[in-house]
This record gives C-alpha cells, structure tokens and sequence, in this order.
C-alpha cells in the first residue's frame, strides 16, 4: 500500500508519524515545564486550526475567535469556581456557552466579507471582553475565576497532556475530513469568489453560518482545555492581541493547511515562554519574524518548506512552472 | 490515497490512546514495572531538585544548593515600565548586599510575563521545576497574582510573596497557605487612613472618580467606609467608574465638576493618571476642588513625566513616600537614583523590601529553608526597618506599617517626588476595626463600598 | 465616491452583496428623515438626562476625542480606499509619531515644530514601510495585515526599548493650557483647538479631493485603479504619495493626540481600534464616511460614558456590530 504512494506522501506520513510517536514519547523525555508547553502549544493550534478553517479555507478571516473560545471557558470557569458543579455539567456549560456565542456571532457575520467580516468579529470578540470585565459576579471581572481544578483522572500534567494530545489529534483529523468533504471544496469556492458561488446556485449566508459553528465548536474545544490546564481563565484569555494570535499563528505556519496553523503555535508559544526567558526584546523578534515570513515564504512556513521540497524533488527536470498556491499537494491533512 | 492516509491516521490514534494508557494506569497500584518507573522517573524528576537536596542538607550547617528567588514581572507591554522598576528594586538590594549568607548563595532570575496570566503560568512552572526556585516574588497585576497564587498554593516547596499585588482577600478572607505579602499592602490598606485624615481635615462631602476593577473597588471603598463612618457624605450617586485604561477621561472629569463637591477622591492608573491631572487642570478645575488620591495614583512612576504644575500639592496616602525624610528611606532612594536616573517608585521598595525579608528570613533560619512552613513563620516574626519604614507582619501575612498622608512638592533638582505631612502609626489591613469585625463584611466592590450613608 | 455616480438600483434585503447601495429617492428621504427624527428623540432624552451646559461640555468632549481620531482615520481610509490595504500599522505610526515629538519639545521646547518634525519622520517611515516591504506583497490581503501586525509589535516594543515605558503627555504650549471661559461656559482650550485643527485639516482634504489634479487622480484610482494606469498615469506613485501622506497625518495625530490622551506602550493598539471604529462605521475608503464616523464615535463614546456607564464598554463596540450587522458597508460605504 506504502509503495503506491508518492514520495511526497510517503514523507509526509512519515513526519505525521514521527510526530505522533514523539507526542507520546514527550512526557519520558522532557520536564513538566516543557510538557505543559507542549500542551499550551497543542491548544493554541487548535485554536489556530478553526481559526484557518474560517480564514485559511473560506477566506473569513476572524479578529474575534477568542470571544468564541472564551466564553466555552469562562462557562467551565463558573460552573466550577462559583456554582461549584461537576465536571459533566461543567464540561456541558462550556460547550453549551461557546456553541451559543459561536451561534450569535455566525448570524452577526454571515452576511459580511472581507475587510467587513474582520470587522464585524473584531467586535464582537470587544463585547465579548467587555462582557468578562463587567459581568463580575460570573466572571470575576480583570481578577478573573481560579480554582478550577481538573478531573481527577486527568490531574496529573501528563495526564492531562496526553488528554490534550488525543484530543487535539481528533480534532486535526475531524478538521481534516471537513475541509476534504464537499462542504469543505465549497468553502473555496467561496473564498475564490463569493459571488460565482451564489450564481452556481450555493446559499453562502447559510455556508458561512456553517463553516462559522464548526469553527466555533473547535474554538470551544480548546477554549475547554486551556481552562483546565490553567486552572484560572481571566479577562486576557479574551482579549483582541489573543484572537490576533491565534491568526498570525496560522498566517505564520502556513493559511489554507492545517499543519501550518499548529506549526505557528508552536513557534509563537516557544517565543513567548521560551525565548523570552533570554531576549528581552522579544516582541520585536516576533514582528520581525512576522516581516520576514510574509517577504520570504508568502505562503507561510509550510508554503515555504513545500516550495524547497518540490524544487529539491524536481532537482533534475527541466523549470516547471510553481504550483498554485493552495492546491491540494500543499494541504496536508494528516498531523 | 485520502482514505489510505486516514486510516493510518486513526491507527495512530489507537496508538496514542494505548500509550496514554499505560502511564495512566502506572499511578495504579497493579501494573507492569516497566510503566512504572518511567513514569516516577519522569514525575518525580522535577521534584527531586527542589526537594531532595534540601531534605538532605537539612542538618548541616550552610548548603550546596544555591537557594534560588525567581522574580516575575512585566517587562513588555504596557506595564512595562512599572515591572522594571520592580526588577531594579530586587536586583538593586543584591548589588549591595551580599549574596553569601549563612554559607548559602543566593540566586536569582527576573522573567518577563507581559503581564499575560497564561505566560506567567508557564514561567511560574519553568522558574520552580527547572530553575528550582524555592521563593517566587511575584506581579505587580492582580489577576496575574491570583493565577500564581492558585498554581503555587499546594506546592510546599514554594514560598509565594506578593510585594505588589494587593487584592484584599489574598489575606483577609481567601488567604492562600504559602502565600505571604512581605514588602507589600493591601488595597485599601492605605485609603482607610486617608478616608480619616480627610474627615478630621474638615472634609465632608466627597465625591469619587476611581478605575472599574477590583483594585478601584477596594482603594475606593476604603476610603469611602472610614470616611463615611466618621461622618462624611459619599453619595453614590457622585461615585464615578471609568473603565480601566479609557481613553479620554474628559466625560468624568465634566461630570465631577457638576457635583461640585468638597473634594474628590481619585484612583487612576497607568496612562489614566496623566490624563486625568491633564483634564483636571485643563478643565479649570485645579484651583477650585481639592483631589485625594489613592497611592498609585499619586507614585511617583505615575507623575514624573506629568507636567509640574498639575500635580503640584497634590494630597495622597500611602505606605510609600519617597520623600520621607528618614534615613532607611533616603539611602534607598539615593542608590537607586544613582543607579537608574530615576525616583524610586514604590515598585521598587516593594520588591527592595521584600528582598530585604528573604535575606534577614535566611540568616534567621541560618541558611536551611528546607521547611517552608517554619520559613514562613520566621518571616512573619521578623521585625524590620525597611525604605517604608518600620515594618512586621500580621496574622494574616500582611504588613502592620506606618501610612503617611503625602504631599507632592518639587525637589531643587526640578524633579517632584512626595513628602510626608502626617503619619498613622501601626496601620493594619482592618484598621480602624479589629480583623474580626472587619472580616464579617464583604470585600469592597461596586455594589459595596461600605457607605455608612447608604 | 461621487454622489452623482450612484445607480438606481431597487432596495434589496441583502445590501451586503449589492453591487451598488439601494439610493433610490424613497428610501433615500425614509433614511434621512429617519435618521433625523431618532436623533431628535436622542438628544430629547439627553437633555432630560443633564443641563444644557453640560450636553454642550460633553458634545464639545466627543467631538474633540473624536478630531483627534480624524487624523487617523482620514490616513487610514485613504490608504484602504486607495490601495486596498489595512494598514494596521498605522497605530504604530501613531505611537511612534508622538514619541518623536515627545523628544523634539523637550529638545527645543516648541510644540508647533514637534508636530512638524514628527509628521515628516513619520511620513519617510511610510515611505520606507511602502517601498521596502509593502510593494513585494501588493495585493494580498493576509499578508499585508500579517506585516502591517508584524510592524506594529516592532515599533511598538522599539518604542518601549528608547522612550521607556512611563506614561508620557507631551507638553502643550502655554497658551493652549487651561481653560477658556465665554460667557460663563468653562472650556479647555486646547479641546477648542484640537477639533479646529480637525475642522481646517478636514477642510483642506475635501477641497484637494475635489478641486485638484491630485484629488482627481485618488478619486479615478480609488474608483478604477486598471483604467488609471491604462491612461498613463504613474499608479505605483500615486499609491506612495497616498501612504506617505496618511503616515504623515499619523505622525501629525501622534503629537496632537500625545498632548491630550498620554503616550504609553499599548496605545498604538488603542487608538488603531478606535481609528477601526470610525472607517467601519463611516465606511472605507470614504473621507466623508471618516469625517461622520468621527463624529458618531466621538459622541457615542463621551455620551456613554456620562449615560451609561456600566455599560461604557458596549456603547462603541455594540453601536458598531450593529451598524455593521445592518449596513455591512459602513453608513456612507461603496461595494
């Protein structure tokens, strides 16, 4: 089966592989501090990844994610810290919370685009933050909520870093069946030309409220599991620098992939915690790398090491003309 | 080709699910030894260092182990100017003293969270497991606090001291085990003394402009309880809340005028200070209401680059002031101005103090601080003479100290820092109730500002 | 842009995707005169709520608030009009502006000449930020907000690194501190200068908009940037002419701004969201949306801070996922 495959493919199994193996193997070789990074870092693709799949693949691209993501958390965040509720109805609260923000905003924005559609997200994630600054006896206002312990069979940071890394992994992988469906092949259609697409006949208000939950239920998800693994959620789990992040981790890695949003999570989280500790200019490192990857590698670290890739692999041949951005090829859907 | 690729996917999957298993199933008593002792190998590792040392060292006289301080606080970001003088204050104590005591070293690491709760955490983790600090001196952001403080509170190889955060409950009525404000305050410590001060000053009828958050709610309320229980009027309805970090506080400021009170107590931060003076006087207004202001609105990092005149005479209390004429306060101020060109805010007494606690807390239990608990005993028996004067702990972890009502003057240099014109002596967080009284009611808020007008 | 080239197109439920906006006479009057009468309730109800002296303090407060925001926001719109950019950079510009004329005052003292020197400096980092790193990526929307973001952090954490982090306002010229008083209405002066300065700048740019050779070519390439180049005009210079120029007003707004709202690391993202508020409500890429948007933003916020102040966080961003929700184009926005 191996053997009918291209080497492209083959390589990149092998990648998914190894980095599957090393996920597991992460908790026996490295420390707590850099396996709750790693953790950190798997929910911030995540978060990345739905925000590409509303930016990368409809070309919806959200300043306002975290108002999604944050609401699922400050509703885990409630139900443990002031209503003091089990962990399924915590759980069950946080889901219902993001899905219904996720609802809202959907409605709200379906009918924008481009520029509009920013927007309309960017505001709605400010009202989400002004929500979680004024509703103090929910939120607990800027002190924010603590005491949010996690479910005891995943207590332990390993624990619940290998609860993480399931997850995550599942979503990838759900993520990648949707954007390889019909549905998924509408949504560049709609990217493409949004008009072309009401012409063939596609109701794209509906389409975007769509492709708008299911990147909310995975906002929601991750917005679960950075509640529990920091046991606290505050007014900066919400703010606008968060969803910008999380766009700029998925421009950085790669927009239209789903490889490329984790692999800026993990860049942006590494400079944030790690590099930080011995560059004090930091943000600066950041925005310079942020310059030099849109100068460099247009299409994002992925587009980048898939340019390079193909131009080692036809090494030989006669020129042939670059690939389109974003065909199939350069869209991994495996991790 | 898709489908083959999912497969393998969801193989993996299985994989990842059948390994997560086994470390899991190793904190059971019955399993494979193997599981086992990885997985202690891997869990225990990050306590060996912190813990196995000490324990063994315990006995002798001085240690192998440096004892390591990791320090966290705002570098980037918008507070980066108040986390770096927290940061100079710390390092600026060990430049002149010595880092030998009682044969132990003393190290230390000052990381930067910019002021974000999810990177503090991170660090919080990478400072106790990596570096092996057994004390975290930790922000100057409320909420950034709390995070520290829940992640830190079952670990008792940690001490968790707050010079700057304040929240009241932090150690009145959600206090966390080892968690101790050395070198600090809390809120409303400061303003109860000035709600007193401005009654028996002739004061009567006030009204309120403060920041619309926690740390708003508790410096605002304590100066409205004392105040209003000694026989002044706060009308609720002239007690303003802007959000915190509005832009252009004009509105307020109009609305102040129109009340046409007494004076107005105020309590702003970061860039909120200089735009309130700078409406305040553009608005007419400096000549014809007094301001009482909360501490940080009138520190001296909120008002140096404050044009003079509209700060000038400014009343304020507080635990800190620059301008005390006392020589534990002006040797700190002068090496520190010496050092960074600047007056020392009181950020920077803060994290000098509570360096100050660390050193005189390790002589005292002669260099082991292997027994944390003991440790935290020890520091809250110390009696010291601090920049902020006299200072001992209470109970609860929390400094009795002197609190002066302070005045903004302009030195000879051209430079305006605040002066002492009167001063409370053996102020505690409850003062002027007893803690037991004081702990009956709730933490201010919005809704209680401990009005005894109603 | 012009008012005269608008089609009579039927009103539509879906303005969002109509090629052009619904301006048939009708609904024209049922909008103005709308428009007009909730207005007039607005300011009954206001003025119930305070006295005259008061409403017109507060008015004069947001219309002020409100100028120094125009600066912005007409650089900003020009640069989208023009050039399809968002340059979120343009906070950044702002920031740094003020710092520079932070420097020049204590430096030689004159306020006049700070404004002066900062809009030019800000005016060749336009320049350079156009030339040097916006050019290779003309046209590609994520990337150009990936670098514009990349820029802000850059010249925001530079910044901090030379100016430090201590809040700073930059001093005003004696004669424009304190108050004015006519008649018995107490009113800071340099407010009652900032908002002239906004009407004089506003002015001017609505005059060189219509009446000269450079108007005509902004308008034609805003218009129809292929058919511009086609009759020769040098396209690629009026699009660094346009950048330069909105750098210039943002540099220019830094000084005036810093005079009133204080300098402080974080401020570059403060007033760019602000500066967002006024074009999104307006309309992009409109002068005149800006110069309404100012207003609208302006009032909404000094109103609602002094009517409902618990609800302070909502009154700009709720009106704005509103308006948007509504008219996804802004108030006075083209397709």
């Amino acid at each position: 089966m191996l053997r009918s495959l291209s080497l492209t493919a083959r390589v990149k199994l092998g990648l998914a592989a190894a980095g599957i193996g090393l996920g597991v193997a992460a908790p026996y070789i490295f420390d707590r501090f850099v396996i709750g990074l790693i953790s950190l870092a798997l929910i911030a693709g995540l978060f990345a990844q739905s925000i590409d799949l509303l930016g990368g693949y409809a070309g919806l691209i959200t300043l306002g994610h975290a108002g999604v993501s944050g609401t699922a958390a400050y509703g885990v965040g409630y139900m443990a810290s002031k209503a003091g509720a089990g962990f399924t109805a915590q759980i069950a609260v946080g889901f219902l919370a993001g899905m219904t923000a996720a609802l809202i905003f959907g409605v709200m924005a379906m009918r924008s685009d481009g520029v509009y559609f920013i927007m309309v997200t960017l505001a709605q994630g400010m009202i989400v933050w002004g929500l979680s600054i004024r509703l103090f006896r929910i939120t607990g206002a800027e002190n924010g909520l603590t005491g949010i312990p996690r479910p005891p069979a995943v207590e332990l940071y390993w624990q619940y870093y290998y609860l993480t890394l399931v997850v995550v992994v599942l979503c990838w992988a759900l993520l990648g069946i949707v954007v390889n469906s019909p549905f998924g092949t509408s949504l560049k259609g709609l990217r493409e030309s949004e008009t072309r697409m009401r012409m063939l006949g596609y109701n794209t208000t509906g389409q975007k409220l769509y492709v708008f939950l299911i990147a909310g239920f995975f906002a929601t998800v991750s917005g679960i599991l950075l509640v529990y693994l920091n046991g606290f959620i505050s007014p900066s789990t919400v703010i606008l620098a968060a969803s910008a992040i999380g766009v700029l981790e998925a421009i950085l890695g790669g927009i239209g992939t789903l490889v490329g949003p984790m692999i800026g999570a993990f860049i942006i989280v590494f400079v944030q915690n790690v590099v930080s500790i011995y560059v004090s200019r930091w943000p600066t490192l950041m925005g310079t790398l942020f310059i030099v990857v849109v100068l460099f590698a247009r299409r994002g670290l992925v587009g980048a090491i898939s340019d390079g890739w193909n131009k080692w692999l036809h090494r030989n041949d006669a020129p042939v003309s670059q690939e389109p951005v974003l065909t199939s090829s350069n869209r991994t859907a495996g991790p | 080709m898709r489908r083959i690729r999912f497969v393998i996917l969801i193989s993996i999957m299985a994989m990842v699910a059948a390994a997560c298993s086994a470390p899991d199933a190793g904190d059971d008593t019955t399993t494979t030894a193997a599981a086992t002792a990885t997985t202690s190998g891997s869990v225990d590792a990050t306590t060996t260092t912190a813990g196995a040392a000490e324990t063994t060292e315990a006995m002798a006289e001085g240690c192998d182990e440096p004892i390591r301080v990791g320090v966290l606080q705002p570098l980037t970001g918008g507070l980066a100017a108040s986390g770096t003088d927290a940061k100079d204050g710390f390092e600026l104590y060990w430049a002149n003293h010595s880092t030998e005591i009682a044969g132990c070293t003393v190290e230390f690491r000052v990381e930067d969270t910019g002021g974000n709760p999810d990177t503090a955490l991170q660090k919080v983790d990478e400072l106790v497991q990596n570096y092996g600090a057994q004390i975290i001196v930790g922000e100057l952001l409320a909420n950034v606090t709390f995070a520290l403080a829940d992640r830190l509170k079952d670990n008792e190889d940690v001490i968790f001291m707050s010079p700057i955060g304040s929240a009241d409950d932090m150690t009145q009525r959600n206090p966390f085990p080892n968690f101790i404000r050395a070198g600090g305050w809390t809120s409303s410590q400061t303003s109860h003394v000035l709600g007193q001060w401005a009654f028996d000053n002739g004061y009567t009828d006030v009204a309120s402009m403060c920041t619309d958050y926690a740390f708003g709610w508790e410096m605002c309320g304590g100066f409205t309880q004392v105040f209003t229980e000694a026989g002044g009027t706060v009308a609720a309805s002239e007690q303003l809340w802007n959000p915190l970090g509005s832009t252009d506080l004009g509105t307020y400021v109009t609305q102040l005028s129109g009340f046409d009170p007494d004076a107005v107590f105020v309590l702003q931060v970061g860039a909120s200070v200089s735009d309130f003076f700078q409406n305040w006087s553009d608005f007419g207004l400096k000549e014809q209401i007094p301001i009482l202001a909360g501490e940080v609105t009138a520190d001296v990092s909120n008002i140096r680059n404050v044009p003079v005149d509209q700060v000038e005479g400014l009343i304020s209390s507080g635990h800190w002031a620059e301008g005390r004429d006392a020589p534990e306060t002006q040797e700190f101020v002068e090496l520190f101005d010496a050092a960074t060109g600047r007056l020392p805010s009181y950020y920077a007494a803060a994290t000098w103090t509570a360096a100050q606690y660390i050193d005189e807390t390790i002589q005292a239990m002669n260099g082991d601080l292997s027994d944390k608990a003991a440790a935290l005993e020890t520091m809250k028996g110390l009696e010291l003479l601090t920049p902020f004067g006299p200072s001992v702990l209470d109970d609860y972890g929390n400094p009795i100290y002197d609190i002066y009502i302070r005045q903004v003057v302009v030195r000879d240099d051209g430079r305006v820092w605040n002066v002492v014109i009167d001063t409370y002596n053996d102020i505690d967080q409850f003062w002027p109730k007893s803690a037991d009284e004081y702990l009956q009611q709730p933490v201010y808020s919005r809704e209680f500002q401990g009005n005894a007008g109603g | 842009m012009t008012d005269g080239l608008k089609s009579a197109v039927p009103p539509t439920s879906e303005p969002a995707f109509d090629a052009s906006r619904s301006d048939a006479p009708t609904s024209r009057w049922l909008w103005w005169g709308g428009s007009i009468v909730a207005l007039a309730l607005l300011v009954w109800w206001i003025l119930t709520q305070m006295t005259g002296t008061a409403f017109l303090a507060q008015a004069l407060n947001g219309l002020s608030f409100g100028a120094v925001l125009f600066f912005l926001a007409s650089g900003f719109t020009l640069i989208f009009g023009l050039m399809r950019i968002t340059n979120l950079a343009h906070g950044g510009f702002y920031l740094v502006g003020g710092y520079i004329g932070i420097s020049v005052v204590r430096a030689t003292g004159n306020f006049f000449f700070a404004m002066l020197v900062s809009a030019v400096s800000i005016m060749l980092l336009g320049l350079v930020t156009e030339r040097v790193l916006l050019r290779p990526i003309r046209g590609l929307e994520k990337p150009e907000v990936l670098l514009t973001i990349g820029l802000t952090f850059v010249l925001g954490d530079l910044s901090l690194a030379i100016w430090g982090g201590d809040p700073t306002p930059i001093p005003k010229p004696d004669f424009l501190n304190g108050a004015l008083n006519i008649g018995g209405f107490i009113y800071p002066r340099y407010r009652l200068f900032v908002i002239a300065c906004a009407v004089v700048v506003g002015a001017i740019l609505f005059w060189v908009e219509k009446k000269t050779r450079w108007g005509a070519m902004v308008r034609a390439g805003v218009d129809d940037r292929e058919t511009v180049a086609a009759l020769g005009i040098n396209i690629k210079a009026v699009f660094t002419g346009a950048f330069m120029f909105g750098a210039f007003l943002a540099g220019f707004a830094g000084v005036i701004g810093g005079a009133f709202l204080t300098l402080l690391p974080g401020q570059d993202f403060e007033v760019l969201l602000f500066a967002l508020a006024v074009v999104i409500i307006g309309g992009l890429g409109s002068l005149k949306g800006a110069a309404l948007g100012v207003v609208i933003v302006g009032l909404i916020d000094s109103f609602g801070k002094a009517l409902i102040p618990e609800l302070s966080f909502f009154t700009l961003f709720a009106p704005m996922a509103i308006i948007l929700v509504l008219r996804p184009r802004g108030l006075l926005g083209r397709k």
